[in-house]
């Protein structure tokens, strides 16, 4: 994986303009462009949300319009972890109809993580097991909803004051006409149409009759105001010892924004936030590059043009010991992912922003990099060794994948603990992406495809100085 | 970086026809429950207890030293029931892990010193942190990388992770060479 | 999604348009005409390792590395938390109106240019802050992480004559708690002898013991405290505790003395060397506005930012400025007639400038005082601004008969004027 194979030391630069690079496996590549892309330079789409726990997804408009929540799976107030739902059966006492006990199964949420529970702060268990909890409301919601409407209300009034005076009739009728679109389209908001409906059909007649009068006001009182007498003045019970573990901490505060909670005998389970898959697409052609399956759980993609798939990955194949001005040798490795056998031509790195800091001798020659082979796996490597092969320049062939020898010196100013950085260009011939290219399109596949030259800059972490001494 | 290769004691390991290769330093509990299936390795002092439940572990996966891989049991009024543990291909757990999952999928990655919770569930290509605590009956979905205590989702997986897990995988159990052919 | 669902509502109407303020600290995020931010986070990036804090607001700024940093947070922000398409949104952003050009600036291009965004607002705090108790003149008072703000908002516009900055905040709590931690603080780990502290304590930790444990003290006890600081003599205990213990980790606890808690937050209200606390900066700002104006701004007074939200902050401050304003003689001749109140926000005081926004946005003015991603590219990457004179600001282009203005007007090419004053009343004093 991205730490275990430490992809990150080697960077390929996907925008000529900036110099960003970033690792190829965090890359995409666009056939039909024929470029590297990151998810910096590509256009995020949210197919489908989902909820962590359950794994049930969601189409986007249906979790815009439950704030991206999940319906049945709530989070422990405490330490954020997902609430597990726990059954349990309690006796109640006899009832006026029958002599017996009953027993029922009344259900609770208890974290399995910090041992917090909805019987910890005092909330009474449900009969049902989902559905029944309720998140807390903003105290203050109503007076919010009345503020809004206010504003738009004064903004109303303003504009149809200004129509009256407007001496021109035409005008007049193009603001009718722009309130009328711009009050009809707010269905969206259902609580607000409604507060609106009378004021918008009374501005509307009223600009009729040319008469500002009968718009129904809404008034707002001011907010209201304390004197120094009125403030709430320091509770004396501050002067107690304090319970740290009875307070609340500000993440556990900030995770309810409407009424941050001060102590923990106050908290109550929130609901989870949930999760988007994403698909990508590109900016210049706007071909989709990435198109997860629909499934959560799935790995599969119904496009996926990632960049390993496409370009020869370069890696640090054996690492040497690093010392400042000091001529070292290592062995890089490439890996063809493509059908075609490659040529690969290195070039020296031109003017560059990003910092580089040692000389790196690359190998003169093109080298070829055998085709990647399905079935590779199966067949006994060790025949696949090319006598051809300059052993000065080739380290080892296996498959789709060559070790070659580059020489490397870091500046004599390096310290011991630097970052060795070296950058070059590397030149290869791409055949893939046409006839893909074309068969997405459902066009004719040609015989021989003409390959492309692409040309990568790459930037590669070779480790750090070693200190002189070991 | 290409993994380097690492030489083990010959005598050390045992290794079977389907080319598993385990450790004589790990304790295999109720081996008859436990089914490598093949290119598998158990490193030293691993402890994997099919005494309890049946362990299914995938092809090409990696268990490091010192981890240890426990069914996962689940409480009933009537006493204890353990639940079998099912472990997918080209998984990779790293050195003092403990492993009570009920699942994981293929192409798992899990950090060192963690603590995977009783019946928790890994998808497929997901990575838990070095040093995380999964809570008991947690779930993680694909492509999310987990860490912290409790964990949380931290950062999104690239879309490759599949092919990066099958390379590291198959070039760890490559170069995981006994020292004895070495010789000769 | 296909791409024309989002831009029927997204452009159109107020739905949502993403509010974000962003803070120091904390970031606020949700969407315009909701009750609540959806999420407050910390102004960080986090990776496994490490969190790295961005300064949206700080002075200290590289412009360059945020470019990379606002990338990675803005992601996190759009895609993650808020989980929308930025391309289909407008955005509103609430900052201080002394927010350096260059941070904006920078803001802005990573979201027009990175982002995509079709638009976006950057609205004045101490503005917004007014939306949220219904009154157009308000003296607003903002005690955030850094510094403390006094700004005057007349008939819905601020006075910028008046502001009056110092910082006080909490980061300079969080550092007398520092201070007194390593005077008379002590580590244990499990059962061995305690030792005093050598090391500073993460912020985290500090802004823990403040939230949980810190208060603002009442006048005559603050002064008794204050006096006690420099005689040095001891006072009598009204803490019930004299130690406290903070677990610090499972094995490792702090042993904290209880004075911390009374005496942390007094830097905010004792005058330092020019004589500047929090309760002389709303007096000073009162001190520079129109003489007709300061009663009523005396009588509303607005106090916004998570600092203010320590116990007993609000009378405190009363408290000093009634001290003030009968005792001190710079004040006394001037605004002896003034009685202070304060309005009572119908949200938490760390919440008031999101709130604010988030009603703003759902009006009109708001789509049409918007920067557009073309008037942004047209003028070069540069923004309008009250200190920027060669840029006009974006007007009234959809209706262009009718110029709706004063009610809701916002600082604009008018108010540039008012800086260079603002400058040399600042040098005066």
């Amino acid at each position: 994986m991205a730490s275990l194979l430490q992809v990150d030391r080697v960077q390929y630069v996907f925008d000529v303009d900036t110099q960003d690079s970033q690792s190829l496996s965090r890359l995409y590549f666009c056939i039909y462009c024929l470029g590297l892309r990151s998810s910096h330079n590509l256009l995020h789409e949210d197919d489908s949300h989902f909820c962590p726990q359950a794994l049930d997804s969601l189409a986007s408009a249906e979790a815009v319009s439950r704030k991206n929540k999940c319906s049945n799976s709530w989070r422990c107030p405490a330490c954020l972890h997902t609430l597990s739902t726990r059954a349990t059966s309690t006796i109640s006492p006899p009832t006026t109809d029958s002599n017996k006990p009953t027993v029922k199964t009344v259900y609770y949420q208890s974290c399995t993580f910090c041992r917090w529970s909805t019987r910890s702060v005092g909330i009474d268990d449900k009969e049902v097991a989902n559905d029944a909890w309720m998140e807390k409301e903003n105290p203050s919601l109503p007076r919010i909803n009345k503020l809004l409407e206010y504003y738009k209300y004064l903004e109303h009034k303003e504009k149809v004051e200004q129509a009256r005076k407007s001496p021109i009739k035409k005008e007049l009728m193009s603001v009718t006409m722009q309130l009328k679109q711009k009050y009809t389209s707010s269905k969206h908001s259902p609580g607000k149409k409604s507060m609106f409906g009378d004021s918008l059909s009374g501005a509307l007649s009223s600009l009729r009759l040319k008469d500002v009068s009968s718009l129904k006001d809404v008034s707002i009182d001011a907010s209201s105001t304390l004197a120094l007498d009125d403030v709430e003045k320091l509770n004396t019970d501050v002067y107690k010892p304090v319970q740290f573990t009875a307070m609340t901490s500000t993440a556990q505060r900030l995770d309810q924004p409407g009424n941050q909670i001060i102590e923990c005998s106050d908290l109550a389970p929130r609901r989870s936030q949930m999760f988007m898959k994403q698909s990508l697409r590109c900016k210049i052609c706007d071909h989709n590059i990435i198109k997860p399956e629909y499934s959560p759980t799935s790995i599969k993609f119904k496009i996926h043009l990632i960049a390993l798939n496409h370009i020869p990955d370069i890696r640090i194949s054996k690492p040497s010991t690093l010392r400042a001005g000091e001529r070292c040798q290592f062995v890089l490795s490439i890996t063809n992912p493509t059908e075609h056998v490659i040529h690969a031509t290195f070039l020296p790195m031109e003017e560059t922003k990003h910092e580089i800091n040692a000389k790196i001798e690359l190998p003169t020659c093109d080298i070829v990099v055998g085709k990647f082979d399905d079935a590779a796996e199966f067949v006994d490597q060790l025949t696949s060794t090319n006598n051809t092969d300059d052993a000065s320049i080739i380290a080892f062939r296996r498959g789709n994948k060559v070790g070659f020898y580059v020489h490397c010196t870091p500046d004599p100013a390096l310290s011991p603990g630097d970052n060795v950085w070296v950058g070059m260009r590397f030149k290869h011939e791409h055949y893939g992406s046409a006839p893909l290219a074309l068969l997405l399109k459902g066009g004719e596949v040609e015989k021989e495809p003409e390959p492309n030259w692409l040309t990568h800059s790459v930037f590669i972490n070779l480790g750090k100085i070693q200190s002189s001494l070991e | 970086m290409d993994l380097e290769e690492i030489y083990y004691d010959g005598e050390n390991y045992i290794e079977t026809a389907t080319g598993n290769k385990v450790s004589r330093q790990s304790v295999l509990c109720g081996s008859q429950n436990i089914v490598l299936n093949g290119k598998t390795i158990v490193q030293s002092d691993c402890i994997i207890r099919g005494d309890l439940a049946n362990v299914r572990v995938g092809r090409h996966c990696i268990i490091k030293s010192r981890s240890v891989i426990r069914p996962p049991f689940k409480k009933f009024s009537k006493g204890v029931a353990f639940f079998p543990c099912v472990i997918g291909d080209h998984v990779y757990i790293e050195e003092d892990s403990i492993v009570n999952a009920a699942q994981i999928g293929s192409y798992v990655h899990i950090g060192k010193n963690c603590v995977i919770g009783r019946r928790c569930v890994l998808k497929d290509c997901c990575q838990i942190a070095d040093n995380t605590i999964l809570p008991p009956e947690t779930l993680v979905p694909p492509f999310k990388l987990y860490g912290g205590s409790p964990a949380v989702c931290v950062e999104d997986l690239p879309e490759c992770t599949q092919y990066l897990m099958i390379d590291a995988t198959k070039q760890y159990y490559e170069n995981f060479k006994s020292k004895k052919t070495v010789i000769v | 999604m296909p791409l024309y669902k989002g831009l029927g509502i997204g452009l159109g109407t107020d739905a949502h348009t993403i509010v974000l303020d962003l803070g120091e600290a904390y970031s606020k995020l949700g969407f315009a005409g909701e009750d609540q931010p959806r999420m407050v986070i910390p102004t960080t990036i986090e990776t496994i390792d490490c969190a790295t804090a961005i300064k949206f607001t700080s002075t200290i700024f590289q412009v360059v590395q945020s470019l990379t940093y606002s990338k990675t947070f803005f992601d996190k922000v759009f895609y993650k938390h808020l989980q929308v398409n930025p391309k289909l949104q407008r955005v509103i952003i609430c900052e201080s109106l002394l927010n350096p050009t260059k941070i904006r600036e920078a803001v802005a291009t990573v979201l027009f240019q990175h982002f995509e965004v079709p638009s976006i607002f950057f609205a004045p705090h101490h503005l917004l802050a007014c939306f949220t108790i219904a009154v157009n003149t308000a003296l607003v008072l903002d005690c955030s992480y850094r510094e403390t703000l006094v700004i005057p908002v007349i008939e819905n516009t601020p006075v910028l004559w008046g502001w009056q900055a110092a910082p006080l905040g909490a980061a300079s709590i969080h550092h007398s708690i520092m201070d007194e931690i390593l005077d008379k603080g002590k580590i244990q780990l499990e059962h061995n002898p305690a030792t005093p502290v050598t090391q500073r304590l993460s912020d985290k930790v500090l802004e823990d013991i403040k939230v949980k444990a810190c208060f603002v003290s009442e006048y005559e006890r603050a002064k008794k405290i204050q006096s006690a600081k420099w005689s040095k003599e001891p006072i009598e205990e009204i803490l019930q505790q004299k130690e406290m213990v903070y677990p610090l980790d499972g094995v490792t606890r702090l042993i904290i003395p209880s004075s911390i808690r009374e005496n942390a937050a007094e830097v905010l209200f004792e005058q330092d060397n020019d004589q500047v606390s929090v309760a002389t900066l709303v007096l000073d700002s009162l001190l520079n506005c129109p003489i007709d104006s300061r009663k009523e701004l005396a009588r509303n007074l607005l106090v916004t930012g998570g600092t203010s939200m320590l116990p007993g902050f609000r009378h405190r401050l009363l408290f000093e400025l009634k001290e003030l304003v009968q005792h001190e003689e710079r004040y006394n001749s001037k605004l002896s007639e003034c009685e202070f109140r304060v309005h009572n926000p119908p949200i938490h005081a760390n919440l008031v400038g999101w709130l604010g926004a988030s009603i703003f946005a759902t009006l009109e003015a708001f789509q049409r005082k918007s920067i557009t991603k073309e008037y942004f590219n047209q003028h070069n990457g540069k923004l309008p601004d009250w200190c920027a004179t060669d840029i006009t600001p974006p007007n009234e282009a959809i209706l262009p008969p009718f110029k709706v203005k004063p009610r809701l007007s916002l600082p604009s090419a008018g108010t540039k004027r008012i800086k260079s004053e603002s400058h040399h009343t600042k040098s005066e004093s």
